[in-house]
């Protein structure tokens, strides 16, 4: 392989140290970075993602998150739907509500034509942040990439309980010890978007143009 | 400033009329968003004094972060690759890109890529590489290099847009912003699906957790770290911080600076390839740590500059960008801080008149969300390639004759009394348009001022006099 080793290039930082004088505090304290530490999460949660060009709707249970989740399908006009193989919040109810008829409901994607002609993805979410109205997501084998991005529509089912803060909440989101070695997460706040014609703000860009947050209030 | 390239691009720069309305509009726009949502922070300045804090203490640690990181990657099953050049780090990519027999590679924005030249490399190499961010996309059509560090395309017009894709991608006419960017999605889709390879930049990088970070509004960025079998990140070694807290308050910043977000629509965070039980994802994995200068600059009075996170506001800010735009630099970046970077990074060496292309008004040093203080830096620059360019007889004789002219109160009086006579006899309304012989280099440019009628010192001693005079009031 061309390229030099690590220790080549540490050695090279370390020999700047110590012709140089780079210098940094001994500790940083990042609560002065903390946006929202408490308070009305869903309400800062729903404010922020509308913001963000998010739709978002609140279901009191399963049941009614489910109806809600057949709306979005039919209004989408949608034929064939993706949902995501793992458990998530009101997903027994979904599969019930989006039975019979002529839609077609794919867990796993049997090759690449039905993955990338999908006009709905469902999904559960990992997390929720409330300061910036963001979805977590993270990859697992129940928890494929590509269900919240081919499509053109996303839905994604979160629970109330599952908003945290801020940003600098967000490694609480993760199973102690586990970290996110391995891992594959996104933090999602929108739809796809891009300015870059002058200026002029087009969404759906590559990812979906319209994302739905269906937050159910008790699960 | 000297009339170099920049000086003559600059000038053509500033007559163009449908460039000056496309740059004014997209700068003033996302300075004005950056204003405002910084404004709406608890704490906007103790917030990137945060930020330039623990980039100033990742730096300071950055061979044990660089370790760490790279063990992590190792530990997922990532591959780690160590580039002391940009020629190292393009033949690093290129052999990943022929061991794994890639023809079609996608990637997403990288200022790095654009810096060590990747394209080029790659296309030298026989490899299709296609540019999925839909600025780059375009530019890279038309032929073009980017032009901001955020928005590649900025220096074009929906209508140039649209004549772009309709001789490129054979598509009607349309100045439709919705239309065109459907034609762009069409393409790269396909591109996208049937890609052996994805390349990105990286944002940022998490010593303690391994994870790399990449944000887009756009979704490419996630397509191309998730879709192609083969993964390849290239990261500037100086782009890695200490922990989890510390990525979230670069990105509080990252995206109110960059474009007036809270939040970028997409930030994706990868460690290693596709798990065991994974259906998509890929599954070679690779980072390539490049220094080509870096570890240079960490070791001089400019390391401070490698706290950039390069968000663009500074070029956003900027009144001399805001005017020409980015083509005129001509360098990867352009701007208040590329007139800093471009003259220290090795690849891009010899640019030494764009420290002088400033006013120095301070604005780049207010943007800076990591605080880097660019105006005081930008004066040191200056004293460095000075100091390298006017080592000549000539030059030391001129400054040598000014300190002889300057040290005695008789050779000064003599030489302020020369002054005012030539200078008042050359100006009017008090300012001087058009001098001869070497002060034509300072009038063609810019006015020179007339001599007061009376010297400082003349003055200061009539108003002693003056004062000593009258008697103190009780």
């Amino acid at each position: 392989m061309p390229g030099v080793s690590r220790e080549d290039i540490l050695g090279r930082v370390r020999a700047a140290f110590r012709r140089g004088k780079v210098v940094g505090p001994d500790r940083v304290d990042h609560s002065s970075a903390r946006i929202v530490a408490d308070g009305d999460l869903l309400g800062r949660f729903t404010q922020m993602a509308s913001d963000a060009g998010m739709q978002v709707h609140q279901a009191a249970d399963a049941r009614q998150a489910a109806r809600i989740v057949a709306d979005v399908v039919r209004q989408a006009g949608a034929r064939r739907v993706l949902i995501e193989p793992g458990t998530f919040v009101a997903r027994g109810p979904i599969v019930e509500a989006l039975a019979g008829g002529d839609l077609e409901l794919v867990d796993e994607p049997s090759d690449d034509e039905v993955l990338f002609s999908a006009d709905v993805g469902i999904t559960g979410v990992c997390g929720a942040i409330a300061e910036t109205g963001s979805l977590v997501l993270r990859a697992g084998p129940e928890t494929p990439r590509m269900t919240s991005l081919t499509p053109p529509v996303h839905v994604a089912l979160l629970a109330c309980g599952q908003i945290v803060p801020d940003l600098l909440d967000w490694p609480a989101l993760h199973a102690p010890g586990r970290g996110l070695a391995g891992a594959y997460e996104v933090l999602i706040t929108g739809p796809s978007k891009t300015a870059d014609i002058e200026l002029n703000l087009v969404t759906g860009v590559h990812g979906p143009g319209q994302v739905h947050v269906v937050v159910v209030r008790d699960r | 400033m000297k009339p170099g390239r920049f000086g003559e691009r600059a000038s053509a720069a500033v007559q163009d009329q449908v460039l000056l309305r496309a740059l004014d509009r997209a700068t003033r726009r996302q300075h004005e968003g950056r204003k405002e949502l910084l404004a709406e922070l608890p704490d906007a300045l103790a917030m990137r004094t945060l930020a330039s804090e623990l980039r100033e203490r990742a730096l300071s640690r950055l061979d044990v972060l660089l370790g760490q990181l790279a063990d992590n990657i190792e530990r997922a099953g990532g591959s780690v690759h160590w580039a002391a050049d940009a020629e190292q780090a393009c033949q690093i990519v290129v052999d990943i890109a022929g061991r794994a027999g890639a023809k079609l590679i996608v990637k997403s924005k990288s200022m790095l890529s654009e810096e060590i030249e990747l394209n080029d490399a790659l296309a030298a190499a026989g490899l299709e590489t296609v540019e999925t961010d839909l600025g780059e996309y375009i530019v890279q059509l038309a032929g073009q290099k980017p032009s901001h560090i955020v928005g590649p395309a900025v220096h074009l017009t929906t209508g140039q847009i649209a004549r772009l894709l309709q001789e490129k991608l054979g598509i009607d006419y349309t100045e439709d912003p919705t239309a065109l960017t459907r034609a762009a999605r069409a393409v790269l889709r396909e591109k996208f699906r049937a890609a052996d390879m994805g390349i990105s930049g990286v944002n940022v990088a998490v010593a303690e957790s391994g994870a790399l970070c990449i944000v887009t509004n756009e979704g490419n960025g996630r397509f191309v770290t998730s879709r192609p079998p083969v993964y390849v990140a290239v990261m500037g070694m100086e782009k890695v911080v200490e922990s989890m807290a510390d990525l979230a308050v670069l990105l509080k910043l990252l995206a109110r600076s960059a474009t007036g977000q809270r939040s970028t629509v997409y930030t994706n965070l990868t460690t290693g390839p596709r798990g065991g039980g994974e259906t998509d994802g890929p599954r070679e994995f690779h980072l390539v740590i490049v220094d080509a200068g870096r570890s240079e600059i960490l070791g001089g009075p400019f390391w401070q500059v490698l706290k950039c996170i390069r968000c663009g506001a500074c070029l956003n800010a900027c009144p001399v960008y805001r005017k020409v735009g980015g083509h005129a630099y001509e360098s990867v970046y352009p701007g208040p801080i590329g007139k800093l970077l471009t003259p220290l990074l090795d690849s891009l060496r010899g640019r030494a008149e764009l420290p002088h292309a400033s006013s120095l008004c301070g604005a780049c040093g207010e943007a800076c969300p990591v605080r880097i203080d660019i105006p005081h830096l930008l004066i040191r620059m200056r004293r460095v390639l000075e100091d390298q360019r006017y080592s000549g007889y000539l030059a030391k004789m001129a400054v040598r004759m000014w300190a002889w002219m300057n040290t005695s109160q008789a050779r000064y009086a003599a030489s302020s009394w020369m002054g005012r006579h030539f200078l008042d006899a050359a100006a009017t309304d008090g300012w001087c348009h058009d001098l001869p012989l070497l002060a034509a280099n300072w009038t063609r440019y810019r006015d020179f001022p007339a001599m007061a009628e009376a010297p400082f010192h003349k003055l200061w001693n009539q108003l002693q006099s003056d004062e000593g005079s009258q008697s103190c009031p009780e």
